[in-house]
């Protein structure tokens, strides 16, 4: 369900009522208030099953409660996008790539925008890094120390297979590698979208079943041009004609009823979505800030380590075009983010610079 | 005041599963003639028609006409009356916009297509009314451009939902250049995103979605695409007039009645569909059945889908023909499926599988006892563990 914000004054939203309200509110502040004449503030509910089994959580644990323990969940990628839709993320897709990728590591980016109370886009990124041959070694120490307990119980030992706990996690870890080599990909670009919007909109790591019985709050900020200005009224009409365009092909623009006369005086190809991406964005592994309007909570957001792959935020992408990012798939050398972004680019993968005249 | 009847997804077409390939077609003729005559009777002024009239696209000739036909029959019945009727054509995969186009050739009077976004404005009793016409879409134009030719379908959808947006912007902003008054209805084919679509929303982002924010200013937002009559706030689903699968066995088919007078109130109107009827038979049931026990009157003039559950002795003795007879007999218009689920007489339960282990546990209990050998047990939990992080993830 959705609402336009209330509150005595219209351009107030007061997010206590809804704390108060039993409400899981995803924006630090108490108040917001709208200052963009163009834009109308909404609050969004989302419901979240706290039930593993409809998918919206998973469970990273357990928590000792008075006489009992307490589940202590995560939320997945299906109830994090659904908190992302509601609070109107946008993704740049052309920033959104493969900064590095070999057949044993990917470093992922994602670069995605919410719109301030103000109208201001604020774009924000953030990397996810899957090294396999760490995940082996986490995978290999792991998987050793359960054969070792196997061995010792007498009723688990047949588990083994005739095989040493040596061999057993060899074979084991093989078959797990498997699946992280097939889908290293697809989770380093999901890692990599979730820790935005989790940085974007402030998202605990964890959360109790109690919690997750209530909804949440994400207060939006939506387009509302004023139509009463035929200037506004024209700039509009314009962008509706490119998008129809683009979606129905150039006839459908010159339809029969009431297109105003004037053709729009430029390109209107930098239109809403591509407004959002015009400022650098903020790196969400160095954001820290936790005073500002969405950084609650930011680094503990980052701690997306249920997957397994231990994280560092430190490690993560830093800014600058000239800090090390990756390494050379070729020989292993540093490289910079501007070198990895036009290999990347030219070559389809990240080589160095002398790698790259070799043609490696 | 001014009445405004929104109909929708109506799927003119032959070849449903029914008692001949006809016969379906017949039931929504059946039932659009019914809602048309509803219609006038109520002395409805405009008629808004939410897309996908058709079943299929790409059909032969022969067939083709008689769907055309029977569209166009309804909608003389509208001119005759001389009530307006716009139209927007539907999901372009499956409801072909040369049917529409073909249809707006032939200039019915008081009947209004649109195949792509443009607004109508139009007077009823000294009263503007702007109709913002957003039809259906799909995203081949959008791919087949460089700048989104390898998006991921999810990244197209995100476009998609994006310019949605700005055109329904658009549209407002052209109704604002008319009347002040006016009343303005975005008239569309599309996921509304508030919308209860029957689905958990695990298929996020794999369609584009009209937005709140894209409505924003609207009076009133009719549309078509979910089977599934609701409203949210002043968004409108008029659903199918007629059940078309099983999936429209819990809807209560219709459309909607708006009366605009100062406000906008509605009614949903409900039209004498076919039912859909699932009966679930436990055991008991199956062996009262085989006693000579017959099926209970629920099935009459519905299209019935049988599921039983029963062990193998019982299964060797149901006579599925007879059975199937006996649903015919006891008035079922179209007996669609029966479904058999036979228990297996040497399944064992294991005491140590409980509830409180995890699907890994639990495969390899299973496993074990299939006797499959470990390595392929460890390969198993190893794929389950893979396949638990990728939906975690």
């Amino acid at each position: 369900m959705s609402e336009p914000a209330k509150s005595q004054d219209a351009n107030i939203v007061s997010l206590d009522q809804y704390r108060k309200g039993n409400y899981n509110v995803l924006v630090p502040t108490t108040y917001m208030q709208q200052i963009s004449p163009f834009h109308r503030m909404r609050v969004e509910e989302v419901k979240i099953s706290p039930n593993p089994g409809d998918g919206d959580v998973f469970r990273v644990g357990s928590t000792k409660v008075g006489d009992g323990w307490q589940d202590v969940l995560s939320l997945s990628k299906t109830a994090i996008l659904k908190l992302s839709n509601a609070a109107g993320i946008i993704w740049n897709f052309y920033e959104t790539k493969v900064l590095s990728a070999t057949q044993d590591y990917v470093l992922y980016q994602a670069v995605g925008a919410i719109r301030k109370t103000s109208g201001e886009w604020v774009p924000l990124k953030a990397t996810k890094e899957i090294d396999l041959t760490v995940i082996k070694e986490e995978l290999m120490e792991a998987n050793l120390k359960k054969a070792n307990e196997m061995s010792k119980k007498p009723d688990e030992r047949k588990k083994l297979a005739d095989m040493t706990p040596q061999q057993w996690a060899e074979n084991q870890t093989r078959t797990n590698l498997i699946q992280w080599r097939k889908n290293k990909l697809m989770r380093a670009e999901t890692g990599a979208m979730l820790r935005v919007v989790r940085a974007l909109l402030a998202i605990k790591h964890q959360y109790s079943t109690q919690e997750l019985q209530r909804p949440f709050i994400v207060p939006r900020v939506d387009f509302s041009p004023d139509y009463t200005d035929p200037e506004v009224r024209r700039m509009v009409t314009e962008h509706g004609i490119k998008a129809t365009t683009e979606l129905f092909g150039a006839a459908a623009s010159g339809g029969n009823h009431s297109l105003p006369p004037e053709q729009p005086e430029q390109i209107v190809g930098q239109a809403m979505n591509s407004e959002a991406f015009g400022t650098q964005p903020i790196d969400a592994d160095e954001h820290t800030d936790a005073g500002s309007e969405y950084g609650e909570d930011i680094e503990s957001g980052f701690r997306d380590n249920h997957d397994g792959n231990t994280e560092d935020p430190c490690n993560d992408l830093p800014d600058g075009e000239n800090t090390i990012v990756a390494n050379c798939t070729a020989c292993n050398a540093d490289i910079t983010k501007k070198v990895a972004d036009y290999s990347i680019d030219k070559f389809g993968r990240a080589l160095c610079y002398k790698c790259q005249r070799k043609g490696s | 005041m001014i009445k405004i009847a929104h109909i929708g997804d109506i799927h003119w077409g032959l070849g449903y599963p029914g008692p001949s390939p006809q016969s379906r077609f017949d039931d929504i003729c059946r039932i659009m003639d019914w809602s048309a005559d509803r219609i006038i009777e109520e002395r409805c002024d405009l008629v808004l028609v939410a897309g996908d009239m058709y079943k299929d696209n790409r059909v032969f000739l022969d067939r083709a006409s008689i769907e055309i036909k029977a569209c166009i029959s309804w909608l003389r019945k509208f001119s005759a009356a001389k009530i307006l009727v716009v139209i927007i054509s539907g999901t372009p995969s499956h409801d072909p916009v040369s049917a529409y186009e073909l249809i707006e050739e032939m200039q019915i009077n008081d009947v209004i297509i649109k195949t792509k976004p443009s607004i109508v404005p139009i007077w009823i009793d000294d009263e503007p009314i702007n109709i913002a016409c957003l039809p259906g879409m799909n995203r081949s134009s959008l791919v087949t451009q460089d700048e989104y030719r390898n998006m991921s379908p999810h990244q197209i959808h995100q476009v998609m939902s994006d310019r949605i947006t700005q055109i329904c912007h658009g549209l407002l902003s052209q109704c604002k250049e008319q009347e002040d008054t006016a009343v303005n209805i975005l008239l569309s084919h599309i996921t509304f995103d508030k919308a209860d679509k029957g689905f958990q929303d695990l298929l996020m982002q794999h369609e584009p979605v009209l937005a709140a924010e894209a409505i924003d200013g609207f009076d009133l937002v009719s549309l078509g695409h979910i089977h599934r009559p609701q409203r949210v706030g002043n968004v409108f689903y008029c659903g199918s007039p007629e059940r078309l699968s099983f999936n429209d066995e819990e809807i209560v088919p219709g459309f909607w009645i708006y009366e605009v007078d100062g406000g906008i109130s509605s009614r949903f109107i409900e039209t004498p569909a076919r039912n859909y009827i699932t009966e679930c038979w436990e055991e008991w049931t199956v062996k009262g059945f085989i006693e000579g026990h017959k099926p209970g009157p629920g099935f009459k003039d519905a299209i019935a889908r049988l599921k039983y559950v029963c062990d193998e002795a019982t299964a060797k003795l149901l006579d599925r023909k007879a059975l199937e007879r006996a649903l015919y007999d006891a008035g079922a218009y179209f007996v669609a499926e029966i479904k058999a689920d036979i228990q297996r007489t040497d399944r064992v339960r294991d005491q140590e599988v409980t509830k409180s282990m995890n699907p890994s546990e639990a495969l390899q209990k299973w496993a074990e006892q299939q006797e499959t050998p470990p390595e392929e047990i460890s390969v198993l939990q190893s794929m389950t563990a893979g396949l638990m992080e990728e939906v975690a993830s």
